[in-house]
Order: structure tokens, then C-alpha cells, then sequence
């Protein structure tokens, strides 16, 4: 039982297999779920029930650090690391910690917080810089 | 040495905080601190995994037993007895016959390990591209097999991983596959698997804590240390036995490729009760349950390194982790690795040593202060973490951006997997299988005239072949046997 492909085309060869296998199981998963929905009698896709978030899920602090994760990266080329580190490592650690208060509590700023969560984020931005980028010599954006 | 056991000492610290905080797992330490050891030699380097793969683990009790919230996953059973001990008052002793089971644990898995590889290895030798070949095969049979989700999704998952690490130019004739034309420069040899790797397991972990709005667990909800009943050595009395098969149970499940601490712990657990000889009190704070938990996920480290090492495939999502180590150092696991590198093999055997001990002697003693451990704020850890995160996915390939863009990449894949029931532990391992995966495979192919038939032709492949077709029946026997007992509404 031998199976042919030239040189020029041999690097789909595998590629070709592999997403076979995983069209089969695809449509396993899928039979899978429709067996099940008929035995519980819920619809297929459900889309009402259909909770993706659990409920009751922390809008902010979810959002809020993919948010500072993008911004976070795509500062680091344009002002360093030192500078970008100190100035995220702190936000999230404000975010985080809850350190401002929303709408419900009128707003309200937790200076101790603030300033627990600058500290941190400078002093550990720095120290990791200079631990890596001085002494052990990694590059470092 | 000095430095070698500073580092140790380091690791298994690090490793203890990391384990003993819910939501944070020995896997997360060890690929965070993984790309700093960039700057160090492989042995000093090995000392600091090693060290905090052994902590990680360990520190996972002491949650588990205070407030019954595992630390990492390979503690889910110890709460199961520690906890009610300790609202007994009791607190104190289970914490100290946790450790010491783990101590026990990790010494015999290591000797188990010391034993078992070079005697793989000599048999490993001996395979030509088609064992190689079946070999993963049955490595991925067994991971998705016991992975969480049921097996369609875990073998779902790992050949998604395989497929991950196809992206990128063909070695063998230099074609490009499934790279969009902007990514050209960057994706020539793949996705990098450290970013992946911490993408994953750390980034993933922050958005999912993120959601659930960043919690910290409070010591003072469960059940305070107080010395009602002291620990004595006598508390081990009858429990040899417990601790001798819990743990080289758990070294058997950590030589399964794929299989992880929760599996191992499990087992462990549902085998004491049923060799135990009064069954009924395994659940109410018997000490029999916590020594079979602890001795197991222990055992788990040794085991999981025997594969590694004699193999080069991973025993667990850890060692996955770990061969990313060799591999920044240039040093290429396999059953040549003990012939080649005897020096790093016994490195590794006397820097598990060291580490187990180092991990005894750091938790037993001032176990009061260890178990504020649990209080540490994950609010103020995270952002940490993901500033090592950066630092780490960067200096990988000496400065580019696209790979820290690749850490939001896994860690929003991983999330999403999270969400949709498909398991991490199969994809990451179908990620850093894939690529010899295929290499054996065309290889075999080649060298028989593109014949399929021989992979049936050589002995120790077809015995391979029974192993793989074991262990499908077993699994979907086990599948269907959950699936009944959930029918008749009996929990397992």
C-alpha cells in the first residue's frame, strides 16, 4: 500500500492528514452534542441559555486587562521597557486591587492603594530591569 | 554549588508561594521563570526548575488543607482529609504528615526514576523512525485518554496543537505552509513555544482570574493552626504501605506522557480507600487519605522525568515545560541524552534530591509562617507575573515583538478553550510533539518506498500497537462506565 507525493509538493503531504483527522473529530464533537441535546431536549445551539461569560463576571477587571495588556505591548517599543513597565505594572496593580472606586461608590480614590500600587509597579519593573537587563544582559525592548 | 543550591533554594520557595496560592500552578512558575534562565548554564538552571517544579507541587497543600481550596491541581484530594482534620483542630499535624508524604513521595519516585531511565533508554536506542513514530502516537493516545473534557475533545485538542506546529517552512524542502504573507519574516520557523507555552498557562490563568474579579482567599474563613493534637512520627505507623503504593502509583501515572498530579492524586486516593481497612473514615479527616494523596502527586515529578529523559517525550504539562529548558541550552533529549550527557543526568538526579529535601526542610519548620503564604493578594502577584511574562517572551529570541503579541494570542486561545470544554494539556503537548511527529513519520515513509504497510512490520512497533489499542479500549470502557454511573445518578 504505497502512497506517492513529489518533493515540490510533500510539505502539505502530513499538513493534509492532520486536518483530516481533525474534520473526522469535528464532526464527532458535533454528533456528540446533537446526541446529547436530544437526550436532555435542549436545542442545539441553545442561543438563549447560552452563557459565554459567567454571570455576574468583573466587566472591568476582565476588559480592563486585555485592554492594558494590548496598550501595555504596543507601548514597549515606543518608550522602553523601563518606562512602559512602571507605567502598566501600576495600572494593572490599580485595577486589580480596586484602588479606584466606580460610579456606585461615587468615585472614590483609595490613596493608600494608589500609592501601595505605584510602589509596587515601579520598584518591581526596576528591579526586574535591572536584574536582567544590566546584570544578566537580556535584550529588553 | 553554591550557586547551584542558592538556586535550588530559590526555586523551591518560589515554587511553595506559587503552589500554595489557588489559581496559581507549579506548571505557571516554572515557564515563568523558564526564559530567565537564559542568562545561566543548563545545571544551575536545571537546580531553579527543578526546585520550583518540586515547591509548586508540594505547596499545593497547604490551601488544600486550610481552607479545602487546592492549590494546584494535584492537591485536589488532600483536602479531602486534611481539611476536616483541620477544623478538628488538627490543622498543624495534617499540614506537617502532608509534607512529610510528600518528602517520601518524591524520594521514591526518584529512585523509581534513577532505576527505570537508563534501562528505557538502552531500549529507546533501538528505535528506528516507525517506533519513534508509534511511540508518540501512544503518547497522545494516553494523553487525551485521561484528559478532562472526555476523549473526542482531548485528541481534538492535541492534534490542533499538531497542527499549530506545522505553521511555518517545511524543513525538508523549504516550501512555506499556512503563512499569511504579512507574517512571512516572522512565522518562518513557527510560533516559538516558550511564548505559547506561557501564553497559555500564565495569561490564560489572569484572564480567567480577572473574570471572576481577582479574589483573594482569606486564611481566616477555614480553619485556624492551632496545636490540639500534635504531629508524630508515630502518625506514620501503618501507613507504610499507603505511602510505598500511593506513591509508586504516582510515579507509574507520571511516566504516562500527558498524565498530570490531579489523575495521579485521584487514583492514589480511590485506591487507598478501597486496600484500607476501614474505608468509611477516608473522607472525614483519616490521615490514611492525606498520605496517599501527598505521597502520589510527589511521586508524580520523578515519574514524569523518566519519559523525559529517556524518550524526549514529556511526562506532564511540566516537563513539557522543561524540555523547553534543554532546548534553549542546545542540549537535545532523547535516549541518547544519558550516553551523551551522563554529567547533566546525574546533575538532574542529586538536584531532586537536594530539592525534595530543601522542600521538606523550608515547609516543615516554620510551618506557621508558611500558611500566611495563602493570604498573599493574587491582585498584586498577577501584574508581576505578567511583567515576567513580557520579559520572558521577549528575550527569547533576542528581541521580538511578535512573540510577547503571540503571549495575548495563546493566552485569548487557551481562555477560549477554557470556555468551549477543550483542554490545554493535549494542545500544548500536541504542539511540541508535532513537529517530530511528522519528521518520524516522513522519515519512516521514506525510508520503506512510501510504503504505509511498515508500520506494521517491526516487532517492538506492533507491540506498540497492542499498547495503543489497550489503551483506546480502556478509555472508552471508562468513558462509558462514568457515563452509566452518572445515568444511575451515583457520583464516583
Amino acid at each position: 500500500m504505497t502512497v506517492s507525493y513529489t518533493f515540490s509538493t510533500m510539505h502539505w503531504f502530513f499538513p493534509k492528514i492532520i486536518i483530516g483527522i481533525l474534520v473526522i473529530l469535528g464532526v464527532m464533537l458535533i454528533i456528540q452534542r446533537i446526541m446529547k441535546c436530544k437526550k436532555t431536549g435542549t436545542p442545539f445551539l441553545n442561543l438563549k441559555g447560552y452563557r459565554f461569560f459567567q454571570p455576574g463576571y468583573d466587566k472591568v477587571k476582565f476588559w480592563g486587562s486585555i485592554v492594558l495588556f494590548i496598550a501595555y505591548v504596543a507601548s514597549l517599543e515606543a518608550i522602553g521597557f523601563l518606562a512602559a513597565s512602571c507605567i502598566f505594572i501600576t495600572l494593572y496593580n490599580l485595577l486589580f486591587a480596586e484602588a479606584i472606586y466606580g460610579p456606585e461608590k461615587g468615585f472614590k480614590v483609595d490613596w493608600k492603594n494608589v500609592g501601595v500600587s505605584a510602589l509596587i509597579g515601579v520598584v518591581s519593573s526596576t528591579f526586574i530591569w535591572v536584574l536582567f537587563y544590566k546584570i544578566f544582559n537580556i535584550t529588553l525592548p | 554549588m553554591i550557586l547551584n543550591l542558592t538556586l535550588a533554594l530559590l526555586g523551591v520557595v518560589v515554587g511553595i508561594i506559587f503552589g500554595a496560592i489557588p489559581g496559581m500552578t507549579a506548571t505557571m512558575a516554572v515557564a515563568v521563570f523558564l526564559p530567565l534562565t537564559y542568562a545561566f548554564d543548563l545545571i544551575p538552571a536545571l537546580y531553579l526548575l527543578l526546585g520550583l517544579y518540586v515547591g509548586g507541587i508540594s505547596g499545593g497543600l497547604i490551601p488544600a488543607i486550610l481552607i479545602n481550596i487546592p492549590g494546584t491541581p494535584s492537591s485536589v484530594c488532600t483536602g479531602f482529609d486534611g481539611y476536616p482534620m483541620a477544623r478538628r483542630g488538627e490543622g498543624e499535624r495534617a499540614l506537617k504528615i502532608g509534607i512529610t508524604a510528600s518528602l517520601c513521595g518524591g524520594l521514591i519516585s526518584l529512585a523509581v526514576l534513577s532505576v527505570l531511565t537508563p534501562v528505557l533508554a538502552k531500549v529507546a536506542i533501538k528505535f528506528s523512525a516507525v517506533e519513534k513514530f508509534l511511540i508518540i502516537c501512544f503518547a497522545m493516545t494516553v494523553i487525551a485518554a485521561l484528559s478532562k473534557g472526555g476523549m473526542t475533545k482531548g485528541v481534538f485538542a492535541g492534534f490542533l496543537g499538531v497542527l499549530m506546529s506545522l505553521i511555518g517552512e517545511y524543513t525538508m524542502n523549504n516550501k512555506m505552509r499556512m503563512v499569511p504573507d504579512m507574517f512571512k519574516m516572522q512565522l518562518r520557523s513557527g510560533f516559538e513555544t516558550l511564548p505559547m507555552l506561557i501564553g497559555l498557562f500564565a495569561i490564560a490563568q489572569m484572564f480567567k482570574e480577572a473574570e471572576a474579579g481577582m479574589k483573594s482567599t482569606n486564611l481566616n474563613d477555614g480553619a485556624k493552626i492551632e496545636n490540639a493534637v500534635k504531629f508524630s512520627i508515630r502518625d506514620f505507623k501503618g501507613q507504610g504501605i499507603n505511602v510505598l503504593r500511593s506513591s509508586l502509583l504516582g510515579t507509574f501515572m507520571g511516566i504516562l506522557p500527558g498524565v498530570g498530579g490531579s489523575a495521579a492524586s485521584l487514583i492514589a486516593y480511590s485506591q487507598a480507600k478501597t486496600w484500607s481497612k476501614h474505608p468509611e473514615l477516608l473522607g472525614t479527616g483519616a490521615v490514611e487519605g492525606l498520605v496517599a494523596s501527598e505521597s502520589s502527586n510527589n511521586g508524580l515529578t520523578g515519574g514524569a522525568l523518566v519519559p523525559l529523559l529517556s524518550l524526549g517525550i514529556p511526562g506532564d504539562s511540566t516537563t513539557a515545560v522543561l524540555i523547553g529548558a534543554f532546548m534553549l541550552q542546545g542540549v537535545s533529549v532523547g535516549p541518547l541524552f544519558i550516553q551523551q550527557q551522563p554529567e547533566v543526568w546525574h546533575q538532574i538526579l542529586l538536584g531532586l534530591l537536594i530539592c525534595n529535601i530543601l522542600m521538606f526542610i523550608v515547609m516543615f519548620f516554620p510551618i506557621k509562617l508558611i500558611a500566611k503564604i495563602v493570604n498573599v493578594p493574587s491582585c498584586r502577584l498577577y501584574p508581576i507575573v505578567v511583567l515576567m511574562c513580557i520579559v520572558g517572551a521577549y528575550a527569547i529570541r533576542n528581541g521580538n515583538m511578535f512573540d510577547v503579541w503571540s503571549l495575548l494570542l495563546f493566552g485569548v486561545l487557551a481562555y477560549l478553550f477554557g470556555k468551549f470544554g477543550l483542554p490545554t494539556a493535549p494542545y500544548l503537548i500536541g504542539f511540541i510533539l508535532g513537529a517530530d511527529l511528522e519528521k518520524y513519520f516522513m522519515d519512516a515513509l521514506n525510508g520503506n518506498d512510501k510504503n504505509l504497510l511498515c508500520f506494521f512490520s517491526r516487532p517492538i512497533g506492533n507491540v506498540i500497537w497492542v499498547l495503543i489499542i489497550i489503551f483506546l479500549g480502556y478509555s472508552l470502557w471508562d468513558n462509558a462506565k462514568g457515563k452509566r454511573m452518572e445515568k444511575s445518578g451515583m457520583k464516583d
